[in-house]
């Protein structure tokens, strides 16, 4: 059977196309590059050993499990998976993942001088994972299919950033559920200005890549999760741990790091340095969610563990920070017919 | 949220009424004494500010014990609603006073808040919570 791979009905379909090859990610060191360039003009730090030591955040992570998807969790029970790619759009599905977790975790435990607040949707567009991964994709500039981490952070940092799942009657497009035909408008010719103006209202402001598992572990902790883009594939079933085995296939794919597990059991169990909890975009192929051992919490479906030695050579973003939504005042201040 | 506030607020009436039995439990030694509330201290009744300093005593302990990982108060508005079903409980329906007893009074605190917490509904994180219940126990040493 052939696989169209702007038509994707179903996670079957996106296993198979993926394990027959298919790009949803293709490296293009060019764009790396453009991305550090671009973290560096605006002050930041390209990789992330550098924003960790300025900011006094190393070792953050050791020893510890760190679930940073729980502030999205919480704020937007099943907001992840969030459905599954219709298209070969994994890597905007990635970048909407992780920028999702970073902003929740940001508003939860972070100190949030601006006062920024989480967005009201409905339950359609939670269920479509809150905010749009569309109009990432709409910058990815041609017109086939696959993209690549570098120039969606980006993106993320200059043209696209949290876009809302909801209606934009104002630009005639409807984002409150996710769309593999919205998602495959654009691309070889970018979007027009009065739709720039609408995606670029909620830039990221920070972004920097990681390539250790210290800067993984340590950037999970303070709540920054990860984009990321690479060639490994793993096993579709799960162990009593939520732990998926890297198999012998290939998937040129983007999947987002949500979590790090950095306990001396886990590491001694499954003989590695770590574990990360690895949000893929096929809705719950892999399971739904299941309990993380020695805790309280489930992994959100559709999610698996991996060994950072199975992980290791991808191309890792973090993302942080951003211009995030306006909260609203607090309803009843007076006190004045009580004291 | 009115079940939360209900449950704080009985909770606080109830502290309220037993630890007037009891000697003052110690104040943290962080507070400090909040200038615009000196006034009101020489004014109030011993009575009232008794319970109004144990109001504020039980809610910096309260809130500075909120849950991290499953909090009981979630926001900055769920606070505010604590905060003042606490004082509903205790200033009306303990004491039995009414509105306005103490002129200036009410704005005073009312600006205390807002100033330690922000007038946005935000998520309440760590940093907030810290701040509110720093503040509700420098109310609390002011009235003592």
């Amino acid at each position: 059977m052939t696989l169209d791979p702007a038509q994707l009905s179903s996670p079957e379909d996106c296993i198979a196309l993926y394990e027959r090859g298919f790009a949803g990610f293709y490296s293009d060191p060019a764009a790396e590059a453009a991305l550090v360039a671009e973290i560096e003009s605006k002050g930041g730090y390209a990789r992330a050993i550098g924003a960790i030591s300025h900011h006094h955040l190393y070792n953050a992570g050791e020893g510890v499990l760190s679930l940073p998807y729980l502030a999205a969790m919480r704020m937007y029970p099943g907001c992840l998976p969030g459905g599954s790619q219709a298209r070969g759009d994994c890597v905007s599905w990635s970048l909407r993942s992780a920028s999702l977790v970073s902003y929740c975790a940001s508003l939860l435990w972070g100190d949030n001088p601006e006062r920024f607040a989480p967005p009201i949707v409905s339950d359609a567009a939670r269920a479509s994972g809150v905010f749009s991964t569309e109009t990432f994709y709409w910058y990815r500039g041609h017109s086939g299919e696959g993209w690549n981490c570098g120039d969606a952070a980006r993106i993320a940092l200059t043209k696209s950033g949290m876009m809302v799942r909801k209606n934009y009657p104002d630009i005639g497009i409807d984002l409150e559920e996710y769309s593999g035909a919205t998602a495959g408008k654009w691309g070889a010719y970018p979007p027009p200005d009065n739709v720039v103006a609408v995606t670029s209202r909620n830039l990221f402001s920070t972004a920097t890549v990681c390539k250790t598992w210290q800067e993984v572990r340590d950037m999970l902790a303070n709540g920054f999760a990860l984009a990321t883009c690479g060639s490994e594939a793993f096993e579709r079933k799960r162990d009593e741990n939520g732990v998926c085995r890297r198999s012998n296939s290939v998937w040129h794919h983007a999947m987002s790091f949500i979590a790090a597990d950095d306990r001396e059991e886990m590491k001694r169990r499954y003989r590695c340095e770590g574990l990360v909890l690895v949000q893929n975009s096929w809705a719950n192929y892999c399971g739904d969610a299941c309990p993380i051992s020695g805790s309280k919490f489930n992994i959100p479906g559709g999610s698996f563990w991996a060994r950072w030695e199975d992980v290791r050579e991808r191309y890792m973003v973090a993302i942080g920070g951003g211009r995030g939504f306006a909260a609203n005042p607090v309803p009843r201040w007076s006190l004045a017919s009580i004291i | 949220m009115n079940r939360v506030v209900l449950c704080v607020a009985l909770a606080v009436a109830f502290f309220t009424f037993r630890m007037t039995q009891q000697p003052a439990a110690p104040v943290a030694p962080a507070a400090v004494v909040v200038p615009a509330l000196a006034k009101y201290r020489s004014q109030m009744s011993v009575e009232d500010r008794t319970a109004l300093a144990q109001c504020y005593e039980i809610l910096a302990k309260s809130v500075a014990a909120n849950p991290v990982d499953d909090p009981v108060i979630p926001s900055v508005a769920a606070l505010n609603d604590v905060h003042r079903a606490a004082l509903l409980f205790v200033w009306r329906g303990v004491l039995g006073n009414q509105p306005g007893k103490y002129e200036g009074l009410r704005e005073e605190l009312e600006g205390l808040v807002k100033n330690a917490i922000g007038e946005s509904d935000v998520p309440l994180n760590p940093a907030v919570q810290k701040d509110a219940a720093t503040l509700f126990g420098n109310i609390a040493l002011s009235l003592r």
